[in-house]
């Protein structure tokens, strides 16, 4: 049995004095102002400068800022939460029709219009979220689009709210009281909205909703078991993308004057969106370059206006097939290959000592003194169809201590471990935590009563980066609501800070520290499956259960994964529950081993006892 | 004569190699057993021959003809016909279905010859013959299973643990009507999890653990004592 | 009496359209898994170019909509090759997105062609003008338009040629069986390139045809086979996407509820109705109306 230095403190190393992970591997500390908003803002105050000059293009420039609103409010349901809408131009409607009803019956202005049209589109929202739970994309895809189509009948023969064929008339441009004049006044109000919309979006996308709406895109399961609300944060993304439509509608009835049913339909509905993914629907970069080329197109291309169309679909089919994150997406990847031609990137060297994260002041709060993670599985049994896959097993899981489960193909190890987790549903029996009952709690309930777990197939988030998805771990320590977010406030950077150093020296413990920044998808598996690990370490879980840990990789680099894992479960006090079929690696690391066979507990012991036993050789070999 | 010769085989899945370097040989009309304990990379072996995964790098020759990277349906054509793991009948086509799409472009001579042996093998699935698949008992599911490789009259046939989730008196059963199932010309390549059976019905043997062959050796050293090949299973010495 | 019977005939009608439609949409999502939005742009122009062909050309109306057909079944069968056949591993999302881009595509090539006003499809001895009035003991002033035969003749014709080849042809067992099983399928020899380029050109015509019956119905306009779309979806979704006869049977019955709907009830709700259909289906019996549990599930 290889020793494994399983404490720290006492290790003859001497850890010289060195400036926090964070600090030594580069990583920017999150801040208030952004490069990319400075340059954002710039761009946009160019245009507000300009504006007067292209007089004769404003309604172009309406229509192109209403569409980058729209785009930004399709970046959160549809590019960070993933959930393909194509009715959500039934917001614009909602919001375009408000406001006229708003002017007219109140007569108030914009400072009544957008606030009721945010508020109720956002309403709406919330309704039209509710199919995303209970249905996958192509049914979601579908109900989205049965709405933006019969939504705009039900809207043509309400007759009180839009005057069916006829339509509304846009009231006056005001606000309170003050009136505007039409023309260049409308491009100005519209770009105010437009940066006060991005300025939103984009707070959210660097804060913790906006990661959490990535995960869930991406993994759903993997999200839930770092214990997100994934039901409610799905709900949410329609609600608040709803609501930003909404205003863009407010916009939109004052630039186009008159607003009829007819205009919110399916076509604009599918027009705003792959308008989006034209652009690039991962950045808000992406918004613009979308509004800009839908917009703009015909106009400097006079002479192919009636092929507009046509080149609309071409476009959309050829990048489709060549660069699926749009011209954003091409334009990055060309900036990015030139860049590397001059100046070729030098992969980041980090020195890595083992054990010595652990001692950084910012990962103080997880010391644990007490040994917990006390699991106690009681009579738990999963069948399928009449076949015991789990059959009546119980077995009390030690606080503080390394503890594998073996056995061959449909021993049941991997249903009973899904059972524990909550991935599987059980037929009887029960489950607590450190006295806490588990029992019918949802996944990511368990996972925040101390249940952190990880996956034979990883369900990484594959377009979100290393340090991502050890911040997703962390969320649950964030102490600042979604509302403070999407207003930036000094206490979201402050949180954010400290959840950023902690993240860092999570990532130099399990050896990740130098790829920080690099997607998941494009990282060799053996990082893959630290990356797993570091996730639900972030969790500061009670117990750790690992799924096949080893699976995959050379024998030697699972140990090393192990040790890291063994290192850290003994500062924070956490138990450790390993399946695996690699029984050398188990043999190993484990200090007690849980023996199953045809659904039952076939032995308990230690390495040596169990690996001698007859019954146990008997069932590996099948005979 | 070979029939079947893998070389230096490497396959992963996306940037996970799970098999890592294997040469693997079956003469003509033997019987070859896959061993090792779950997980070790034997299905993988088997998905590979037959196209439904990919090696990076190796190759796969079957009677001369290279096969590395065909797809599944150039392997099927060559005469090479995978049993999958887990039976993977077609549940809500009929049994007599389920037999005809083994017969797919295979013209209707030999489906009447074909549907003769499989009834004549297993009356039970005669009996069933217009029953959705998907209601059938394990074991019959097996015999389905079978039938649809015997109608598809294999060169080289590779079966996927056969015994999994059987009564360990139907899997003898299975194994010992091999025989007569398939004539002797047919070549065998099984994944078995249960060594005791594998070593009694074929000639030669390799055990695979993590990726690797672990070792290769005539049945007739082991029949009488397969607990000799535990380390090599588990890769740990016991005492 | 009359009034219901005239109600039920109008709702059969527009009924036979939304399940073929609907039946068009399940065969490619059945084998596929792929949600063709270009459906009714690809049925429109099927209308179209049988009336090109007929009204412009002067080709005699048989051959002008066997032509049609022809080319309908050919162009698709490059789209898919070309468009849909690289992205099969890619995702849903990407071929979601990719069906739109080509119903974009193709709905502005038909408007640039074509253009924006409505055209008369005439069709073979003016049947679609022709009404028949049956008076037959209960039954008085029931009127039947010709051309109304005609199309429940011919679709009654396509879901038996459709049945046929699905279920008794070797082919339509191993679109059967691709459907339920991608590797088991590949096992026994079957070709998924085959089963894509079948799937899809079956559907494009079935779907064509759609289109041409019931261009002298709607008035070959820019996007008029968008609304039989649409409401092909809620068939389909009836039919919980994955059956044949559900998405047929799911057409049919909101043909008929729609038509007294309209009838009956104020029209907000009338209007509304598909879209309570599918909110209802969606949240209380995904797996459509039609399908049984599944009994042939393995234990």
């Amino acid at each position: 049995m290889t020793a494994i230095d399983t404490n720290p403190a006492d290790s003859p190393r001497s850890f010289p004095v060195q400036g926090s992970a964070l600090d030594r591997a580069g990583i920017k500390v999150p801040a208030f102002l952004k490069i990319n908003h400075i340059l954002g803002l710039g761009f946009f105050i160019g245009v507000w400068l300009i504006a007067p000059a292209f007089k004769q293009f404003s309604q172009v420039m309406n229509l192109s800022i209403i569409y980058a609103i729209i785009g930004a409010s399709l970046i959160i349901v549809f590019g960070l939460a993933g959930q393909l809408t194509l009715g959500h131009t039934i917001f614009v409607a909602c919001g375009a029709f408000l406001s006229a009803n708003v002017t007219e019956r109140l007569g108030g202005g914009l400072e009544t219009e957008i606030p009721i049209a945010f508020a109720i589109a956002f309403l709406l929202g919330l309704i039209v979220g509710l199919p995303s739970l209970r249905v996958d994309e192509l049914y979601l895809a579908l109900a989205t689009f049965a709405i933006a189509f019969v939504g705009v009948q039900i809207l043509f023969e309400w007759e009180s709210f839009t005057a069916g064929g006829t339509g509304k008339a846009s009231g006056t441009l005001q606000f309170f009281g003050y009136e505007f004049s039409r023309g260049v006044t409308v491009v100005k109000i519209g770009l105010v909205v437009l940066v006060f919309v991005f300025w939103i979006v984009s707070n959210l996308i660097d804060g913790r909703t906006g990661r959490a709406f990535q995960a869930l895109s991406t993994s759903e399961t993997a999200a839930k078991s770092v214990g997100l609300p994934v039901a409610w944060l799905k709900i949410l993304a329609f609600g608040l993308g709803g609501g930003i439509a909404g205003t863009a509608g407010v916009l939109y009835i004052h630039a186009i004057r008159r607003a009829i049913p007819e205009n919110f339909g399916v076509n604009f509905s599918i027009i705003v969106i792959l308008t989006l993914i034209i652009g690039g629907s991962h950045r808000l970069a992406g918004a613009v370059i979308g509004a800009i080329f839908a917009r703009w197109l015909p106009e400097f291309v006079r002479g192919i206006q009636e092929y507009e169309g046509i080149i609309y679909g071409g476009v959309l089919i050829v990048l489709t097939l060549f660069s699926p994150t749009g011209l954003v997406g091409l334009f990055e990847n060309s900036f990015k290959w030139i860049k590397n031609k001059i100046r070729p990137a030098e992969p980041l060297l980090l020195e890595h000592i083992p054990g010595q994260a652990l001692h950084s002041e910012h990962l103080a709060y997880l010391a644990g003194d007490v040994a917990r993670g006390h699991l106690v599985v009681e009579n738990a049994t999963v069948t399928f169809g009449g076949v015991y896959a789990v059959n009546n097993v119980s077995f009390d899981i030690e606080p503080g201590v390394v503890t594998g489960l073996i056995g061959s193909n449909g021993a049941g190890k991997t249903t009973c471990f899904n059972a524990i987790t909550g991935h599987v549903a059980i037929d009887a029996g029960a489950f607590k935590l450190d006295d806490n009952d588990l029992s019918g709690m949802p996944i990511h309930q368990r996972s925040l009563a101390g249940m952190g777990r990880t996956f034979q197939n990883l369900n990484l988030h594959g377009n979100m980066t290393v340090l991502d998805h050890a911040l997703l771990g962390l969320d649950r320590e964030l102490k600042y609501s979604r509302l403070s977010e999407i207003f930036r406030m000094p206490w979201v950077i402050a949180e954010e800070r400290k959840s950023h150093y902690r993240a860092a020296e999570l990532l130099d413990h399990m050896g990740l520290l130098e790829n920080w920044n690099d997607k998941v998808e494009d990282l060799p598996y053996g990082l893959q499956k630290r990356v797993d690990v570091v996730r639900s370490m972030a969790t500061n879980p009670s117990i750790l259960l690992l799924d096949e840990p080893a699976a995959g990789l050379p024998t030697a680099e699972a140990t090393e994964m192990m040790q890291h894992v063994r290192q850290f479960a003994d500062f924070t006090g956490a138990a450790v529950l390993i399946i695996e079929h690699n029984v050398e690696l188990v043999a190993d690391v484990c200090d007690r081993i849980l023996v199953m066979n045809a659904g039952e507990l076939l032995a308990d012991g230690n390495a040596e006892t169990v690996m001698s036993d007859e019954r146990v050789i008997a069932a590996y070999l099948g005979t | 004569m070979t029939a079947l010769k893998i070389q230096d085989l490497k396959v992963g899945y996306k940037r996970n190699e799970v098999i890592h370097g294997i040469d693997i040989r079956v003469d003509a009309g033997e019987r070859v057993a896959l061993l090792g304990a779950n997980g070790a990379g034997k299905s993988t072996i088997l998905k590979t021959i037959s196209g439904l995964l990919n090696p990076t790098v190796g190759s796969i020759t079957f009677d001369g003809d290279d096969i590395t990277g065909a797809k599944a349906a150039a392997v099927v054509e060559k005469g090479i016909i995978h049993v999958p793991e887990g039976r993977r009948v077609f549940p809500a086509l009929t049994v007599e279905e389920n037999l005809r799409v083994a017969n797919y472009r295979k013209g209707s001579d030999n489906l009447v010859a074909g549907l003769n042996d499989a009834y004549a093998a297993f009356p039970d699935l005669a009996n069933r013959k217009d029953q959705p698949a998907g209601l059938l008992s394990g074991g019959q599911q097996q015999m389905l299973s079978l039938s649809r490789a015997i109608i598809a009259r294999p060169r080289l046939l590779l079966i996927d643990e056969m015994s999994l989730g059987l009564a360990p008196v139907l899997v003898k059963e299975f194994y010992n009507t091999l025989g007569s199932l398939f004539s002797e010309d047919v070549t065998l390549l099984l994944v078995e999890q249960n060594a005791g059976l594998a070593l009694a019905h074929c000639s030669r043997f390799y055990v695979i653990r993590n990726g690797e062959v672990a070792l290769e050796g005539n049945s007739e050293d082991y029949r009488d004592d397969p607990t000799k090949l535990q380390s090599a299973y588990l890769g740990i010495e016991t005492s | 009496m009359t009034t219901v019977l005239q109600l039920m005939w109008s709702g059969l009608i527009s009924g036979f359209a939304y399940a073929l439609i609907g039946l068009a949409l399940v065969l490619v999502y059945k084998t596929a898994r792929i949600l063709n939005f270009a459906a009714g742009t690809m049925a429109g122009f099927g209308g179209f170019l049988s009336y090109w062909f007929f009204s412009e050309k002067g080709l005699p109306w048989g051959v002008a909509v066997l032509l049609s057909l022809i080319l309908s079944g050919l162009g698709t069968a490059v789209i898919e090759r070309l468009t849909i056949r690289p992205l099969i591993d890619k995702g849903f999302l990407a071929i979601v997105v990719m069906t739109l881009g080509i119903e974009v595509f193709l709905a502005n090539i038909s408007l640039e062609w074509w253009g924006g006003t409505a055209k008369n499809f005439a069709v073979p001895f003016d049947l679609n003008r022709t009404n028949w009035t049956i008076n037959l003991g209960p039954i008085d002033g029931l009127r039947i338009n010709a051309w109304h035969v005609v199309i429940g003749v011919i679709t009654f014709a396509i879901l038996a040629i459709v049945g046929y080849i699905i279920n008794r042809t070797e082919l339509g067992l191993a679109m059967r069986a691709f459907a339920e099983d991608q590797d088991a399928a590949k096992l026994m020899g079957i070709k998924e390139s085959t089963v894509s380029q079948v799937t899809w050109v079956m559907s494009a015509v079935v779907g064509s045809l759609t289109g041409i019956l019931f261009a002298p119905v709607l008035f070959l306009q820019q996007d008029y086979m968008n609304i039989i779309f649409i409401k092909g979806f809620v068939a389909a979704i009836l039919g919980g996407f994955t059956s044949l006869s559900g998405g047929v049977f799911g057409g049919l019955l909101l043909g008929e509820l729609e038509a007294f709907a309209v009838k009956y009830a104020p029209s907000e709700v009338a209007a509304a109705l598909p879209i309570v259909i599918v909110f209802a289906i969606l949240l209380l019996r995904p797996r459509g109306l039609f399908t049984r549990a599944k009994s042939h599930e393995r234990v």
